[in-house]
């Protein structure tokens, strides 16, 4: 880590400080191809040393920002700055910022170790400093013994932590990250998630991660933002989102949820609304001051308790299993509401001795306000 | 084949089983079938004509290796191979410099665009070289288009000399083979993943470095085989180097030569012998190249 860590002396524009990662502001940036917009002004700022993960269904903007980031994409207005430096007219080779591809981008004829040795090449680094700085970085990433293959002979998370180690061998301030692990199956994708996030913790290194895996952005982020239709629809941390999402898009984006069309506003109490439902039910919800309109309660699975528990709650109504269902660690029902509400979905932690319940039978349900939330329409 | 002894080992399924198997189609015996055909017409007509000419540069009335010993001596035959894979050389090389553009530009093309380019590419391809040559002769010639548009232009006085010279028919070679450039080249530079590019500019690359460093060492395997399939067309070169030829002559004029003038059968066989083995060690040379080149990235 001392060698990724130690900066050097070789040009200085790409020679920064590197204690600690860069601060990173789009200032009212957009884009356009022509008629076609792909991202609205969009402003966003990322403090040093952040990990931000931008999630979002393909075609919602978030690898054009990447991409102008990186500066491969020209923005149509706005400004882009490192460290307080306007950085759109700069060239992506002169912006010195590291950058891990989807499909890893490894240069196929060259070794291994000439891949990770050639960001230091093209700064001017000698021989001999490439080649310690390369054993270094082939160490942190585990890879000692392969410096001399190809990089197709390498398996996909091999591969994977070369381009990690090739974006951070020379110790840039911003890593950006774009759907790293999409390639990757499941058990190796949890794998690299952790060894991004221990790796990110000792480089220090600020991280803008493009995925469109919302458990991935999840486990990994400081913050995030949820893109949609080229705009930024809800910044925060996984748990904001997660609990307190504003739109229909971000709730149903970030796991699971049932949400309830409201049709009136009952009443307000401090945090709390009553509200009734389009199915006929008076629910207590939380109602963040964010949200304006109050079109749907939002309801997390593991927030609904079921039978004994949920009696006594600020919502409490008998429902009727549709469907019980045994998951590892979870039994998952879908319970109908009293009035044409419709179904919830939800989610118990299975321990020895708590029954399944059986399809067609009555429970009870409940939930206090604080576990529910309003949100606005999409 | 494989269904008969499939159908031997089985022990016990009766006697139906066995028959159903020996009807039915083997790929290995259709494949044996459809092949019988073009190597029939191969043996006949290459392999056998061939054989015969190898068998012909050994029956000079002198001995059986009179015509080698007399190519060996014969100091104008052997200007004329010099000549021809000097020709060779300058011809691939010229083809080279002017295709790598034209198809690293057809490369980035799109829709329309790589529609025209790949027009241009392949219209001359398809068009006879004889149409070709011919019309280099009637571009190059004393009164020919060139020359009387530069007359007209004022650029010269008197018209300059361009056929029957090395110059014309370097020109009109290069022009000849440059499809035989440009479309393995296309092919290799098509396949370079345009992510490995961004990817060295982020990592540091100036625009001339990721083409030093990354694409054109990408675009080797196109270079390579574009040269060998133009430098061994152009040995074989007849047409053009008859029609615009100077004073050197390529060695396939020199064959004919022997053959229509000088009715030396055996020394025109021998000389087709010589230059068939040239291109065999040449190729071969390629190949291993080749391999050596493309081991070091797959050896496992």
């Amino acid at each position: 880590m001392n060698a990724l860590s130690a900066s050097h002396p070789h040009g200085a524009a790409m020679d920064r400080p590197s204690s600690r990662g860069a601060r990173v502001e789009f200032d009212r940036v957009s884009k356009d191809y022509g008629e076609l917009t792909v991202l609205h002004e969009t402003s966003l700022k990322i403090a040093p040393g952040e990990l931000f993960a931008l999630i979002g269904p393909s075609g919602s903007g978030k690898s054009t920002l990447l991409g102008i980031l990186a500066g491969f994409v020209p923005p149509t207005y706005g400004a882009v700055r490192i460290d307080g430096t306007n950085i759109v007219a700069v060239p992506p080779y002169r912006r010195n910022i590291g950058m891990v591809f989807q499909n890893y981008a490894l240069f196929p004829h060259i070794s291994v170790a000439e891949n990770i040795g050639f960001p230091l090449k093209m700064r001017g680094c000698g021989k001999a400093e490439i080649g310690e700085r390369v054993k270094k970085a082939l160490a942190m990433v585990r890879l000692e013994a392969l410096g001399e293959r190809r990089p197709a002979q390498l398996s996909g998370g091999q591969q994977q932590r070369v381009a990690l180690a090739r974006a951070a061998v020379y110790d840039p301030g911003l890593l950006l990250m774009d759907e790293p692990l999409g390639a990757l199956d499941k058990n190796l994708r949890e794998e690299m998630q952790d060894e991004i996030k221990r790796f990110q913790r000792a480089f220090g290194a600020t991280v803008l991660y493009v995925t469109h895996d919302q458990q991935e952005a999840a486990f990994l982020a400081d913050r995030l933002a949820v893109m949609r239709g080229g705009m930024l629809e809800q910044i925060g941390t996984p748990r904001q989102l997660y609990e307190m999402p504003c739109t229909h898009f971000v709730a149903s984006f970030l796991g699971e949820a049932s949400l309830l069309p409201v049709a009136e506003l009952l009443g307000r109490d401090g945090q709390e609304v009553r509200v009734r439902t389009a199915g006929g039910l008076i629910l207590r919800a939380l109602a963040p001051s964010r949200v304006s309109e109050r079109r749907a309660v939002c309801l997390r699975p593991e927030n609904i308790l079921v039978g004994a528990e949920a009696r006594g709650r600020d919502n409490h109504f008998l429902g009727v299993v549709e469907e019980a269902v045994f998951t590892t660690g979870t039994l998952r029902y879908r319970i109908r509401l009293p009035g044409t509400d419709g179904v919830l979905t939800v989610r118990v932690p299975s321990r020895p001795g708590i029954e399944l319940l059986a399809p067609g039978a009555s429970v009870d349900i409940g939930w206090d306000a604080s576990m529910a939330v309003t949100i606005s329409e999409d | 084949m494989a269904g008969k002894v499939a159908g031997a080992s089985a022990p016990a399924p009766g006697l139906a089983a066995p028959r159903q198997r020996a009807a039915a189609w083997s790929p290995a015996k259709g494949g044996l079938l459809l092949l019988a055909l073009p190597l029939a017409m191969l043996a006949l007509f290459f392999l056998l004509p061939l054989l015969v000419v190898l068998g012909q540069s050994f029956t000079a009335p002198a001995g059986p290796f009179d015509s080698y010993v007399r190519l060996a001596g014969d100091s104008a035959l052997r200007n004329a191979l010099t000549y021809t894979f000097q020709t060779a050389a300058i011809v691939t090389l010229a083809a080279l410099v002017l295709s790598y553009p034209v198809a690293f530009l057809i490369s980035r093309a799109q829709g329309r665009w790589l529609v025209i380019g790949m027009v241009f590419v392949l219209v001359p391809f398809w068009t006879s070289a004889v149409i070709r040559s011919y019309a280099w002769l009637v571009l190059l010639q004393r009164r020919g288009v060139l020359n009387e548009m530069m007359l007209a232009l004022g650029l010269i006085d008197r018209p300059l000399r361009l056929t029957n010279t090395d110059i014309g028919t370097h020109v009109a070679m290069v022009q000849i083979m440059l499809p035989f450039m440009i479309l393995p080249l296309l092919s290799a530079m098509r396949g370079i993943d345009a992510s490995v590019l961004r990817a060295a500019a982020i990592l540091g690359a100036n625009p001339w470095r990721q083409f030093l460093h990354v694409y054109l060492p990408l675009s080797m395997p196109g270079v390579g085989a574009g040269c060998v399939l133009v430098f061994i067309s152009t040995l074989g070169f007849y047409i053009t180097p008859a029609l615009l030829g100077g004073s050197s002559q390529m060695i396939a004029v020199a064959i004919e030569q022997q053959v229509s003038r000088l009715l030396d059968w055996p020394l025109a066989s021998a000389l087709a012998t010589l230059l068939l083995v040239l291109t065999c060690l040449l190729f071969m040379l390629y190949e291993r190249l080749n391999r050596r080149l493309a081991g070091a990235g797959e050896a496992r």
